[in-house]
This record gives structure tokens, C-alpha cells and sequence, in this order.
């Protein structure tokens, strides 16, 4: 009994709540293993179950698919932890293990109440770790509260109208014609970072700390596209969706400056390639889209490693203010330069054998113009960070920063994530195997390596010809969040001025009469008013003989 | 870097991208949409579809590029 009540998610949870405790930081690394242990040991099927009521809540169930996610989600925190080892501030580290246990702990629910509290607690550890970053992560830190407490608002209003409606908490493939169900998809799609919310992933992410950007770029939007692709997959709808992200990331990625926001708009580019995925919704596709977030997960933390271990270094972020790094810091360069080629789908690397199961999933459904689209952005993803981020940050011009590779940790993280994105491009059947469908498909045949060494090295080639128009300047690109940080404060200004001083007069008339109506009721039925007041015995006995007086009187003559 | 490593890069860079453009002599690509089976395709369409994305870019940039302190109080 007590062995099946161990929560792989709640016990993260538990165990980050601890960490503030902990003096050793070796010990931190246990936790995740300790929870790989128990979820490794348990069966697939639904373990935890808790009855409400009419409902029946499911803590902890298990397939294939949200197997896979746990599996990536503990690997990254426990690669993320070393990195971090030598982060003094307790709070990111205890939240960011808040924050996956509850990740996992979503990834696992069988229901949408429990799948709703965990992710309102994702939300709000979340938003410490970007609070823990510096004093400038405060407002940053506010728009994102602000935008998933939005979302997480409406993803209840959802849940609860499809409860009602339906009479069934459990979370499923949603029902197409239940208007419901697409409150919820949009509450899903706002953590996944799609339009008009995809700011809110360039603008808190890089306000972090070194190590808390890589911890925050793999949980939130991850989950989304796990509880896309089960309850929404196959909505066509979601592929319009998807290609917005994938040209938005990367647009405005290219007009980007600093390398950290780089990184966050190829976040919302790749998952708009999940979500493409999602709403193709074969298997092959579904097979994609997971295969893609696992092997995503670990690029970009790498990275995200490798721009942190820059920042941490250097104290610089801005493409402006880099350069000739490759000198000083050649593990970083090397690390980050395998992440590059792992996001951009080299052959040999994790990325060429996820993404093409997407790809080829259009070949399938003979999609011609989104295969044509999906290939444009394939030769975007290596323009706007394969080869861009490496070139600002390492070559271009030589800044002359004083630098040196970062602590051993920190280097040895870089490492065994740069490893893992080389052998699951070398060995692809080993992540195959724990997809949630088979795989039949054979990434590397000589038609497929050659076609996509050409899409790649002519954008190279496309890069450098073009390179005095992607030179960086010291901009920032205005987006959707415009509204709510520039037009939203105008509008509340003029309403201040204008408007307010009307309304002011208004309620100041209303209170004035409210006044007048209350005192005037006080004074005839108050304590010391004449209906209110309390009258002595021999008055109410007086009165009373002289009503049952004129009672018998009229009693008489009638 | 020195400009005769420079070069050097440069000029196996291309030979690279000489080899890959020709190797569709070599190499049976499947045509799935017609399109694609066109002599080094993947080459001329990566090579188009980048310089399309940077001008678009552009393009969006004149509107929406604004200073860094632009939300600054």
C-alpha cells in the first residue's frame, strides 16, 4: 500500500521544499534519481486514484507517452542541477524542483482537476525562478504571472463547463463539439506560447538567472504540447497555429540582439513545429511531435547552458557586445556549436532523426504546401540560431572579453548533454523504442542525409552572403504584449485623467446621497429615534390597555 | 582570424557546397510532390527560402524595431 502511494512528481515536490535546508549540493542530485528509481519501477496503467464526490480524481497513471515525458523532464533537471551547482541562491533551485515535480506530476495526472493544480503550481514556481533571477526579473516576472494566471483562468472555466456538461473529469481526447473543450485548448495553447501570447516566453526567460533560463526553457511549454497531443491531437486548426509560431520564432529571432532572447524565440519556433505535429495527429506525427520535445528539451538546454556559462563569465548577453569568444572559451564553443547543429537537424545528431518524422508525416498526408513550409523553416532554424548564435557569440569580431570556460560542473553538464544530442543522432532507434507508437520510418538514407546537407549548407552559405543585413543593432522588436505594456497604460492614463474625474464626481454625488438617506433613517428608527428607540414597561402596558379599551369600545357598537 | 585562414575556410566551404549541389547527379532523390525531384532542389530552395526569411525580416524590422529603452519609465 505505501509503496504504490510513491508519487514520482509529489515526491519532487516534496524533496524541493527541503532544499533551503541542504548544505551539500551533491545531495540535491539524488532527488532525481530517487524519482527515475520509483517511476522506473512502476507499471504502466493507473496507480493513484482518490474518489470526490461524483468524480474520481487519478494522481498518478501512466502510458507510453507521459512516460517519455517524465523520463526527458527528470533527465534535464538532473543535467540542469549539476549545471547549477555552483547557483547560491537557494530559492531558484528548491523552486525549479517545485516546479518539475509539478511538471511531472501533470504529465502524469489522469484528470483535469488534478491536471489544473499542478499546473498552477508550475506557474507559480515558475515565476519565483524568474524572480530569483536579478532586481530587473521583477516586471518580467509580473507579465508572466500575469499571462498564466490568465491562462490558468480560463483552462478552469473550461473544466469546469465540460465537467458539468459531460459529467466526466477524466482527461482524454477532448470532444470537438463541446464548446468547452475549447476554453481548455486555449488556456493549453497559451502555456504552449502561441499567438497573441508568445511574447511572454522571450520577455521572462532571459530576465533569469544563468542557470535558471536553461531550468525554466524545458518544463512549461513541454507540458503543453504533452496535453496537446492528448487531448487535441489530430485538430486541424492547431497546424495554423503551428506554422505562425515556427515563422514568427524565427523572424524574430533574426532581428534579435540578445542571445539569450534568441534562444527564447527559437523556443516558440520549435514548438510551433510540435504543435504542426500535433495537428496533423497520425502516428507518425504524434511519434514526431514527442520525439521532437524530447530531443529539444536536451538541445536547448545545451544551449541555453552555453549562453548562460557565456553570461556567467562575461556578465554580457548582447550580440553587440560578444565575439571572438572561441579563443577563450573553446568547451562552451564546441558544446554550444553541438547544440547548434542538434537544433538545426544535422545529420548525426538528435535533431535530424526527430524533426524528419514530422516532416516525413507530411509526405504521408501528401500536404505539399505545409512540407514546402516546413522545409523553408528547417533552412530558417539553422539561419536564425544554427548559425547565428554560434557566429555573434564565438567569431564575428573579436570584443577582446577576458574570459575563460566556466567552473567544472558547469562544463561537465555541457558535456553529457552534448554527448546525448551526438548519440541519439548516431543510435536513433533507442529513443524510437519508447516513442508511443512503432516506428517503421529510417532517418538516415543516402536520399535524406543529401537532401538535407544541401537545405543546410546553402543556407550556410545564404548566412554569410547576407551577413552585413543580419549584422545586430542595439533594437528590441515590438510584439502582441505592445498592447498590454504601452496602449493598455495609455488607455488607464487617459481614463485617469479624463474620465476618472467625471466618475470621481459622480460617486462622490451618490455617496452624498447615500449619506443623507442613512442619517436620515438613523435619526427617526436609531437608537434614540422615535420608531427606533426601546419604551419602558409601564408605557407598553398603558398603550396596551388603551388599544384593547378602543378594541371592546368598537367591539360594542358594531 | 588571419585573412589567409580566412580564405582557406571560404574556399572549403564551397568546395563542399560544390560537391553537395552536384551530388544529385550521383544520388536518386525520392520526389514525393513533383517539385522536389528538381535537379539540387533542397540546395536552390535552402539557399532562396533564407534569403526570402532575412528580407522579410527586414522588411517587418522597419515597423516594429524600436530603442532598447522603449519600456523604460
Amino acid at each position: 500500500m505505501t509503496s504504490s502511494l510513491l508519487h514520482p512528481g509529489i515526491i519532487l515536490i516534496a524533496f524541493g521544499l527541503f532544499i533551503p535546508l541542504i548544505k551539500n549540493r551533491l545531495i540535491v542530485l539524488l532527488f532525481p534519481i530517487a524519482s527515475f528509481i520509483i517511476l522506473f519501477s512502476l507499471d504502466n496503467g493507473t496507480i493513484i486514484k482518490l474518489d470526490y464526490g461524483n468524480y474520481e480524481l487519478i494522481l498518478l497513471s501512466i502510458d507510453k507517452l507521459s512516460r517519455l515525458f517524465s523520463y526527458i523532464f527528470l533527465l534535464i533537471l538532473f543535467a540542469t542541477a549539476i549545471f547549477s551547482i555552483n547557483q547560491d541562491n537557494k530559492s531558484e533551485i528548491s523552486s525549479a524542483f517545485v516546479y518539475v515535480g509539478s511538471s511531472i506530476s501533470v504529465v502524469l495526472s489522469g484528470d483535469l482537476i488534478t491536471l489544473f493544480i499542478f499546473w498552477e503550481i508550475m506557474a507559480i514556481t515558475s515565476t519565483i525562478v524568474i524572480w530569483s533571477g536579478s532586481k530587473q526579473s521583477y516586471y518580467p516576472g509580473i507579465r508572466y504571472l500575469a499571462v498564466h494566471l490568465l491562462g490558468g483562468s480560463i483552462l478552469l472555466i473550461g473544466i469546469i463547463g465540460y465537467a458539468n456538461t459531460t459529467g466526466t473529469l477524466a482527461f482524454g481526447l477532448m470532444s470537438p463539439d463541446n464548446i468547452f473543450s475549447y476554453f481548455v485548448l486555449a488556456g493549453f495553447l497559451i502555456n504552449a506560447g502561441a499567438p497573441p501570447f508568445s511574447s511572454w516566453i522571450p520577455d521572462a526567460y532571459p530576465s533569469a538567472s544563468w542557470s535558471g533560463t536553461v531550468f525554466l526553457s524545458a518544463f512549461t511549454t513541454k507540458t503543453a504540447v504533452y496535453v496537446l497531443i492528448v487531448g487535441y491531437a489530430g485538430y486541424q486548426f492547431l497546424i495554423y497555429v503551428g506554422i505562425f509560431m515556427i515563422f514568427y520564432g524565427i523572424i524574430f529571432a533574426i532581428l534579435e540582439n540578445d542571445m539569450r532572447r534568441i534562444l527564447s524565440y527559437s523556443i516558440v519556433n520549435q514548438v510551433g513545429f510540435m504543435i504542426v505535429a500535433v495537428g496533423i495527429g497520425t502516428e507518425i506525427a504524434i511519434n514526431g511531435a514527442s520525439s521532437h520535445a524530447f530531443t529539444h528539451i536536451i538541445y536547448k538546454a545545451l544551449l541555453l547552458m552555453s549562453a548562460g556559462s557565456v553570461f556567467y563569465i562575461t556578465g554580457r548577453t548582447k550580440c553587440t557586445d560578444l565575439g571572438g569568444l572561441y579563443k577563450t572559451m573553446p568547451l562552451t564553443m564546441i558544446c554550444g556549436i553541438i547544440g547548434a547543429l542538434s537544433i538545426s537537424a544535422f545529420p548525426l545528431t538528435s535533431g535530424f532523426i526527430s524533426k524528419s518524422l514530422t516532416v516525413q508525416a507530411t509526405v504521408y498526408e501528401e500536404l505539399k504546401i505545409l512540407w514546402l513550409l516546413l522545409t523553408m523553416a528547417s533552412a530558417g532554424v539553422f539561419l536564425h540560431a544554427g548559425i547565428k548564435f554560434p557566429w555573434f557569440v564565438f567569431f564575428q569580431k573579436d570584443a577582446k572579453i577576458k574570459a575563460q570556460d566556466p567552473p567544472k560542473n558547469m562544463r561537465f553538464a555541457m558535456i553529457l548533454l552534448s554527448a546525448l544530442c551526438i548519440l541519439i543522432g548516431v543510435f536513433p532507434g533507442v529513443l524510437y523504442s519508447i516513442l508511443p507508437y512503432d516506428v517503421k520510418y529510417v532517418p538516415y538514407t543516402l536520399d535524406h542525409v543529401s537532401s538535407q546537407l544541401q537545405l543546410l549548407m546553402f543556407s550556410g552559405l545564404a548566412f554569410f552572403i547576407l551577413l552585413k543585413y543580419l549584422k545586430r543593432t542595439l533594437t528590441i522588436t515590438l510584439d502582441f504584449d505592445w498592447f498590454w505594456r504601452k496602449f493598455g497604460v495609455l488607455v488607464v492614463s487617459l481614463f485617469d485623467t479624463y474620465l476618472l474625474k467625471k466618475v470621481h464626481t459622480l460617486i462622490h454625488s451618490i455617496d452624498n446621497l447615500g449619506t443623507q438617506t442613512i442619517r436620515s433613517l438613523h435619526k427617526h428608527s436609531g437608537p434614540s429615534g422615535m420608531l427606533g428607540r426601546s419604551w419602558s414597561t409601564g408605557n407598553m402596558a398603558l398603550w396596551t390597555a388603551i388599544l384593547l379599551g378602543l378594541f371592546l369600545l368598537f367591539y360594542l357598537f358594531a | 582570424m588571419l585573412n589567409s585562414t580566412i580564405k582557406k575556410l571560404w574556399i572549403s566551404f564551397l568546395f563542399i557546397l560544390a560537391i553537395l549541389f552536384f551530388s544529385d547527379l550521383l544520388i536518386h532523390r525520392h520526389d514525393y510532390f513533383g517539385i522536389d525531384g528538381f535537379f539540387a532542389f533542397p540546395s536552390i530552395y535552402g539557399f532562396l527560402s533564407c534569403i526570402f526569411l532575412v528580407f522579410v525580416s527586414k522588411a517587418i524590422g522597419i515597423f516594429l524595431k524600436r530603442p532598447e529603452d522603449y519600456y523604460d519609465e
